[in-house]
């Protein structure tokens, strides 16, 4: 950081066969990717890449969970307590 | 009431068009001109592009406005000063009379803040004892007509105008009568005081008479009792002492006399009581099927011209002789009634129904052998109900038309429309100077130079005589609406009475007759004044001399290949109450059509006229039950005249024999549709078509003669309210014989005992506890449960609770073309089912309502809870809460639920939603019945429903409710246990009970775990939907073997499942 | 995984000709960058036109009341319910494709998805236009929303299967619109990276939701997929089984069965893919998109059409075997003569729902028919034809004739508003995918770059000759191959 110049390297590709074993190399060299612009979702990117898993599927389990709950607690709460 | 008309503007008072025009148009705006839309079609219709979007946006947001608009308040105005006795919200109600010709029943009239709005039988008149008929619960309606005729007139012209004053009638009127030969012709007249006017009237005028004339005519009957019994007049009969009824035609349940007197009789005898029963036994020949006929145990038909014959077999029979027709069955037939009259010792009846003197003398000569004369015909009492005689009404056409007559005043009668040769009389009428004072501008009144309309019964001092010595009174419920007077008060004007009005004469007429005013208050609380001890039955002294040229006349009578029956409906009867949108819409019991008149024709005749197979042909008869679209035919008399009219197929009929019923067809011949809704009436435009013109006239008798039927190209669609006329062996109506009953009480149900058995857990019987997943929510019931018990066997099919309901519920009226549309909105319908033979069936009929099932299929559908179940067993129905899904009523295996398809009260969101509809999907009937004269018949205690909610029958729950009230104030809990609601108390048979049946000692409790357990039987319980209206199995007293599910039907159940043979009507 | 998305060289290619990347988004956005054809005029206009009648017959429903209907007393439901279940049955094609296929890695379903998904939504929405405007209250639909009132404890009726209506249909259209949506972004992005004007650079931007193809954005966009894929799945099975449970549920003999389920999902499929068939042929030739929608797909699709509608045929005849052998004589009834009884008045509808449904779509046992263009346009139109007339005979003919024979229905014919109403609805779903076609991608173009290399043409041409013979006699081969 000295100096507080950054210093990027941009480069493209035109095929993910060539761009796999770029990034393999690149991170392997030490260098930080800092991102990947595919036109496509290249599969497996991601993980060469070394990017952490999402957690949108956990996300996704607690918020169905917290629907189902109320939606079951709301009729319940309609057909048992508040009826006469 | 004012009797003054007042004025805004020259305008008004002068009625010119323009002035009309923006009266129409006062408070309307021009919202959209999508209204030209309608009737051009999207693609010819002018829509100014600027416009284009206010049309789109209206058209999406129609629905959003509608929800979120504030409605306009409308203001009641109290009672400046309350009168004392009136509490508001509290009905009152007054003794009265229905009298319309000569018909009287005794009645009791709801009065709802000075408006009547329901009429209920009299329980004091020990002759119709509380009951009540279809025509006297609709004559409320009439009360509110709008073309009632609202002042006294003058013709001017084509067209009537007003006379400003009574005086000023009076005088035109006396200057126009004097010196002149006058005419009185009426319908049959059986007020005391009124007759006693009449006498004083004529007598002031020397030369004139007083004419009677009834459009059915009995004058073959009063002729026969004069030539046999020296009496022109028509006995008391008691149908309540004859244990063998035959009837010749006459339709004693339905319209024949007095109906309703007969059907409260009629019905003493065919309850079920005890484990040993005994009903009488009812033996029919009829032409075509009448109520009466459908009602009766053994029912043979033949040709009209055959009535004769039949009743000179049935005396012969008497004697010994067998009848030798070439019918077999007839043959039979005789024979039974024969056996059967011999064996009763007295205690039977032979009435019939034809207008030929020589069938009457011999009919009176089978109750002369038989010993009914002194026994179930009393010439003690002779009853009033008709007194016409055919002659008199030929002679008085002849002598209008010879110029014989200076004039004729007519109160009552409408033989412009009702006679046979109409022309004539409107010719002779004509040439004389007419005088009406008939409430509406009918067929004849149209013809009189002075019209002088007479108030409502229901506005009118008055009484009546049907029987003898039995007095009836009418008091008036409501101030005249109209500026009308007393057909009374004007003879009292014309003759120079004293006496300023019939008002004061009634008073001092009774009041000299009861003596002290204590009996006249009392006379008038009661509404009816009876014998104090009963009067013993006697006979009258027979005479046989004219039964030998009797017997000769009918032995000449030939018939014809295809022979024509004329009858009365139970609903618009002779026609007077053709604008009676209640009685239009009310369904013909056998045909359950509305709104027409049709011929009806046998499956046999229509194979051969219209090459319709309606019973070995499936396809066509389908076809022909589906489609509302019927045949049109044109029937020719002998004497060329016809008319054409669509055909009913219908089993029951004679097969050479075609029938079609009078009353219809209103309106004078070639008027507009427009003059005869103004004139005639809104709902009569356009219902059926004149059948009178068929009737002749041979002199003495006036008798319909042989005819042509001849298929025409055109159809006609009929508004029907049932279209499939087999149960289809499904367990919806039970039925048995008298023997198979006595002999084994529990084998009536055996099919439902039995699949109990194999459906309950442990083969119970106990349908509701043990037919179920949960039996601890069957359990436990506490506190009132409302039920109803329908005894199908003393269910006549009179309709009077249909009536009653539509007056008591504000069912709505919806005219022909939503009926034809299946759109009717009856709470309460009357099924009719045939079973048996097809070519003379058996009739059921089943009074069909809300069920109030316990487990209610309709109730777990809709999705916003809007129907629901009450603590009392009430299914209830919330219309605010409704959204009308329809789910409800597909779910509801009974079908009783109904839909506001369309604004039928004009109580909608939406303003003006009925007349762009009208003549394209809506008739102007529901108009009459949503103007504001016609809207004071409504039940304040009942919500009108407004368009797009489900409505059905309620139990009349503000009846229960006023019943709990009423129990509470008086600290009695008994009160609420025989409740009636307004089907039930309508009810002339007793058929429909209905109670609390948590309640050990109420009617419904009794009958169903008590005194007829083994008839009691629930529709279609196998679907456990646990219904609280019971019905009771229909026993016939006959020999002949009688199931509405046939055994055959179990075999072939057992082997196959194969089709059974259906029936089809 | 990598596995999983292996593609065998023995089938036949997925994208045809020589297509390179580039060219693929030259192929698929090129409708959108140019003026709309004559063609797509006409087409939009008609629709449009159809769209406004619809709007008027609703007006003259909503103003003057269900009686513009010819429903009756006996006849609750006719051609209202009958539409929005057909319409609701079309819906779940789309969310099959794009759900259970993506679940099941079928390759194919990637020249499809985007439009089938659309329609999906259309076909949604259609359908949802049928219980809300019939309903004799409309302005009082709200009732149907279980919200806190001031009405005392006054809630919906959760026992309805109406109300389970409400929240299936309004659940299945958010999870279809959004799954169809984020799938649409990486493609946005395209169109707005192309964009020439300012309007269209605003609109697909903002449309786009900022999307740059960053391994992140794919990455998240995968799973998104996968969890929506996963929702959707269960979504598409329970929709038409609550549409069944309608009848299912009540105790009108003919309604009241227990395999309507089932029943409901195989001809939901099966309508819905002779639909996407309809739009599919017409699709690829008008935007001349032959080389991405190919005859494997069209084949693909057969394949599945004559399996849903064998199984619907087999529940069919199993229905009407039970209510034999339930001898229950209203259900009997029901069968044998409502709807079996040619002679009867609806007993046309039940034999044309017979040929339609059952008889004709076997002619898909033949592969040469299955590739045939025209035969399958036809198919793709007499098998919706054939479950239109299901759900008539499902309804009407139940209802017509039930329990009480006294309340047996007259005829029940449409009146022209409720055709008019009918109508309409074809109009909102055509003119929205018009519309749709005009500015969006309708195929999925990132998608289908992703499968060029393993199924593209040009990847093919490595094919030996003995390959290039029938592909499926190889079928053995190919799964030894693959190990």
């Amino acid at each position: 950081m000295a100096g507080g110049i950054k210093k990027f390297v941009v480069g493209s590709f035109d095929d993910e066969a060539v761009l796999f074993p770029a990034v393999k190399n690149v991170r392997k060299a030490g260098y930080k990717i800092h991102d990947v612009f595919t036109p496509f979702p290249v599969h497996g990117l991601d993980h060469a890449m070394g990017l952490r898993e999402t957690s949108l599927h956990t996300a996704g389990f607690i918020y169905a969970i917290t629907g189902t709950t109320t939606a079951l607690s709301g009729i319940s709460y309609i057909l048992v307590h508040d009826c006469h | 009431m004012s009797n003054k008309k007042y004025w805004q503007s020259f305008g008004e008072l002068n009625q010119t068009e323009n002035f009309q025009q923006s009266a129409e148009k006062e408070f309307k705006e021009e919202l959209l001109p999508l209204a030209d839309m309608d009737d051009k079609g999207i693609l010819d219709a002018k829509a100014p592009r600027r416009d284009f979007l206010k049309y789109l946006g209206f058209s999406t947001a129609a629905a959003t406005i509608a929800a979120s608009c504030e409605m306009p308040v409308r203001k009641a105005v109290p009672y400046v000063q309350k009168p004392d006795t009136l509490i508001p919200g509290v009905a009152d109600y007054y003794a009265s009379t229905y009298v319309n010709g000569g018909d009287t029943i005794a009645v009791v009239v709801k009065q709802r803040d000075g408006r009547p709005i329901k009429i209920e039988g009299n329980e004091l008149s020990s002759i119709t004892q509380g009951a009540t008929n279809a025509q006297a619960q609709a004559s409320v309606l009439d009360l509110y007509d709008n073309t009632r005729l609202r002042y006294p007139m003058q013709k001017d012209g084509k067209d009537f105008k007003e006379v400003t004053s009574f005086d000023n009638f009076d005088k035109m009127v006396g200057d126009a009568i004097a010196g002149k030969a006058i005419v009185l012709l009426t319908s049959t007249v059986n007020s005391p005081s009124t007759l006693q006017i009449i006498s004083e009237f004529l007598a002031k005028y020397p030369g004139s008479r007083h004419v009677e004339y009834d459009a059915v005519s009995y004058s073959g009957m009063l002729l026969a009792n004069e030539a046999t019994y020296g009496k022109k007049a028509i006995p008391s009969y008691h149908f309540d002492n004859a244990k063998v009824i035959v009837s010749l035609g006459a339709d004693f349940l339905g319209t024949w006399l007095s109906p309703t007197e007969f059907t409260k009789q009629y019905a003493v005898n065919r309850k079920i009581k005890g484990e040993k029963p005994e009903i009488s036994q009812h033996i029919h020949f009829e032409s075509m099927m009448s109520l009466t006929g459908s009602n009766a145990d053994d029912r043979f038909t033949h040709k009209p011209s055959e009535t004769g014959a039949i009743a000179v077999a049935i005396l012969n029979a008497l004697n010994g002789t067998a009848p030798s027709f070439a019918d077999k069955k007839l043959n039979e037939g005789v024979k039974l009634a024969a056996d059967k009259l011999k064996a009763a010792a007295g205690n039977a009846l032979v009435v019939s129904g034809s207008n030929d003197v020589n069938v009457q003398i011999i009919v009176n000569a089978i109750n002369e052998a038989i010993g009914a004369n002194g026994k179930t015909i009393n010439w003690a009492i002779t009853s009033n109900y008709r007194k016409g005689i055919d002659a008199d009404m030929a002679k008085l056409v002849e002598d209008m038309n010879s110029g014989a007559v200076g004039a004729v005043l007519i109160h009552g009668v409408n033989p412009a429309y009702s006679y046979s040769d109409s022309k004539k009389f409107i010719a002779g009428l004509n040439k004389a100077v007419g005088i009406s004072f008939n409430g509406t501008m009918d067929e004849t009144t149209e013809q009189c130079k002075y019209v002088i309309p007479s108030h409502h019964w229901l506005e009118s001092w008055g009484d009546a005589e049907p029987k003898t010595g039995y007095i009836s009174i009418l008091q008036p419920t409501i101030n005249p609406l109209f500026k009308t007077r007393a057909f009374q008060t004007s003879l009292l004007k014309w003759s120079g009475s004293v006496t300023p009005d019939y008002e004061t004469y009634f008073k001092t007429y009774w009041a000299a007759k009861l003596v002290s005013s204590d009996n006249y208050n009392k006379a008038l609380q009661d509404g009816v004044i009876e014998p104090t001890t009963p009067v013993v039955a006697s006979g009258a002294t027979f005479s046989n001399v004219k039964v030998p040229e009797a017997t000769a006349k009918i032995a000449a009578v030939k018939g014809g290949p295809i022979e024509v029956v004329l009858y009365e409906k139970i609903s618009v009867g002779n026609g007077s109450q053709a604008n009676n949108p209640w009685l239009q819409e009310l369904p013909d019991p056998i045909t359950k059509v509305t709104w027409d008149n049709y011929v009806v024709m046998s499956p046999a005749m229509a194979k051969v006229v219209l090459d319709i197979d309606v019973q070995g042909n499936q396809k066509q008869a389908d076809a022909y039950e589906v489609t509302p679209e019927k045949p049109v035919v044109k029937v020719t008399a002998a004497d060329g005249k016809f008319v054409e009219l669509p055909v009913l197929i219908i089993p029951g009929i004679h097969k050479d024999v075609i029938a079609i019923a009078v009353g219809y067809g209103r309106g004078t011949e070639g008027a507009t549709k427009e003059k005869v809704a103004e004139y005639i009436g809104r709902s009569a435009v356009g219902a059926g078509k004149n059948a009178y013109p068929l009737v002749s006239f041979d002199g003495t008798n006036l008798y319909t003669s042989v005819v042509k039927v001849e298929k025409t190209a055109a159809t006609y669609p009929l508004a029907q309210t049932q279209v499939h006329g087999s149960n289809e062996n499904r367990p919806v109506i039970y039925e048995t014989s008298l023997a198979s009953f006595i002999a084994n009480p529990e084998a009536v149900l055996e099919e439902i005992t039995a699949e109990k058995l194999a459906i309950t857990a442990g083969g119970s019987t106990d349908f509701v506890n043990d037919a179920t997943m949960y039996p601890d929510l069957m359990q436990e019931k506490p506190g009132i449960k409302w039920g109803m018990s329908i005894d199908l066997s003393t269910c006549t099919g009179c309709s009077a609770c249909v009536v009653a309901c539509s007056a008591e519920n504000n069912v709505s009226v919806v005219g022909k073309l939503q009926v034809q549309r299946a759109h009717e909105m009856h709470w309460l319908r009357i099924d009719r089912y045939f079973t048996g033979d097809m070519e003379n069936p058996d009739v059921v009929f089943q009074p069909m309502l809300c069920q109030h099932c316990d487990n209610a299929p309709c109730e777990n559908v809709c999705p916003v809870a809007a129907t629901n179940h009450s603590s009392e067993g009430l299914n209830q129905m919330t219309y605010n809460r409704c959204i009308g899904t329809r789910y409800c009523a597909n779910n509801c295996p009974y079908k009783v639920r109904r839909f506001n398809w369309l604004d039928y009260t004009g109580a909608d969101s939406f303003a003006d939603n009925q007349q762009p509809l009208i003549g394209v999907d809506m008739d102007e009937s529901v108009l009459q019945m949503n103007d504001d004269l016609t809207r004071m018949v409504l039940n304040p205690d009942v919500t009108v429903r407004s368009r797009g909610v489900i409505e059905k029958c309620s139990f009349c729950v503000q009846r229960l409710q006023e019943s709990k009230l009423n129990a509470k104030k008086a600290g009695d809990a008994s009160l609420i246990r025989n409740v009636k609601v307004a089907c039930a108390q309508a009810c002339p048979t007793n058929a429909i009970s209905f109670s609390n049946v948590n309640d050990k000692e109420s009617d419904v409790y009794k009958i169903r775990h008590v005194e007829q357990k083994h008839r009691n039987f629930y529709v279609m319980e196998q679907l456990h939907v646990l219904p609280n209206v019971s019905y009771l199995a229909k026993i016939k007293n006959t020999e002949r073997k009688v199931a509405a599910v046939t055994e055959e039907h179990h075999e072939e159940k057992k082997e196959t499942g194969k089709k059974e043979e259906k029936a089809h009507a | 995984m990598s596995l999983l998305k292996y593609e065998s060289q023995l089938r036949e290619p997925l994208v045809d000709g020589d297509k390179d990347y580039h060219q693929v988004t030259e192929d698929i956005v090129r409708p959108i960058e140019m003026k709309p054809s004559r063609l797509w005029y006409i087409g939009f206009y008609i629709s449009v036109a159809l769209l406004l009648f619809g709007v008027y017959s609703i007006y003259r429903e909503v103003t003057y009341g269900i009686g513009q209907w010819n429903l009756n007393k006996t006849i609750g439901w006719g051609w209202d319910i009958t539409n929005f279940v057909w319409w609701v049955g079309i819906g779940h094609a789309g969310t099959l494709i794009s759900a259970i296929l993506l679940l099941f890695r079928q390759g194919w379903r990637t020249g499809v998805n985007r439009a089938a998904e659309a329609m999906t939504i259309f076909a949604v929405m259609c359908a949802g236009q049928f219980p809300i405007w019939h309903m004799g209250r409309v302005w009082m639909a709200f009732f149907v929303l279980p919200y806190p009132n001031s009405r005392g404890p006054l809630w919906v009726n959760f026992n309805s299967p109406l109300l389970w209506d409400v929240f299936a249909i309004s659940t299945y259209f958010t999870v279809s619109l959004l799954f169809w949506y984020s799938g649409l972004l990486p493609d946005l992005a395209t169109v707005r990276d192309r964009a020439k004007t300012k309007f269209r650079k605003m609109f697909y931007g903002v449309a786009a939701f900022g999307w740059t193809g960053s391994t992140k954005h794919w990455q998240r966009h995968e799973s998104l997929s996968l969890v929506l894929a996963g929702l959707s799945t269960p979504l598409v099975l329970s929709v038409h089984t609550i549409v069944s449970f309608d009848f299912a549920t009540s105790i009108v003999p003919g309604w009241h069965t227990t395999i309507f389920p089932p029943y409901f999902v195989a001809g939901a499929v099966f309508s819905g893919f002779a639909m996407v068939q309809t739009l599919m042929i017409v699709v690829r030739k008008v935007l001349n998109l032959q080389d991405y929608i190919t005859l494997g797909h069209i084949e693909a699709m057969n394949k599945v059409i004559v399996l849903t509608g064998s199984i619907v045929g087999c529940a069919y005849l199993t229905e009407l075997f039970i209510a034999w052998y339930g001898q229950n004589p209203y259900e009997w009834y029901a069968f044998s003569q409502n709807r079996a009884n040619l002679f009867s008045p609806y007993g046309w509808s039940y034999w044309l729902m017979m040929f339609c449904n059952v008889v004709s779509p076997q002619l898909f046992w033949s592969r040469k028919l299955r590739r045939n263009i025209t035969v399958t346009f036809f198919m793709s139109i007499i098998v919706n034809i054939g479950m239109w007339f299901e759900r008539f005979v499902i309804i009407v003919t139940s209802v017509y004739r039930d329990y009480l024979p006294s309340s047996w229905s007259t005829y029940y014919s449409p009146s022209i508003w409720e055709i008019g109403f009918y109508l309409g609805t074809f109009g909102l779903f055509f003119t929205c995918f018009f519309l749709f076609a005009k500015y969006f991608p309708v195929i999925a173009i990132a998608e289908i770059k992703s499968i060029l290399k393993t199924s593209g043409e040009n990847y093919k041409a490595k094919m030996t000759d003995i390959e290039k013979e029938d592909a499926e006699k190889f079928y053995v081969a190919e799964v030894e191959h693959a190990h």
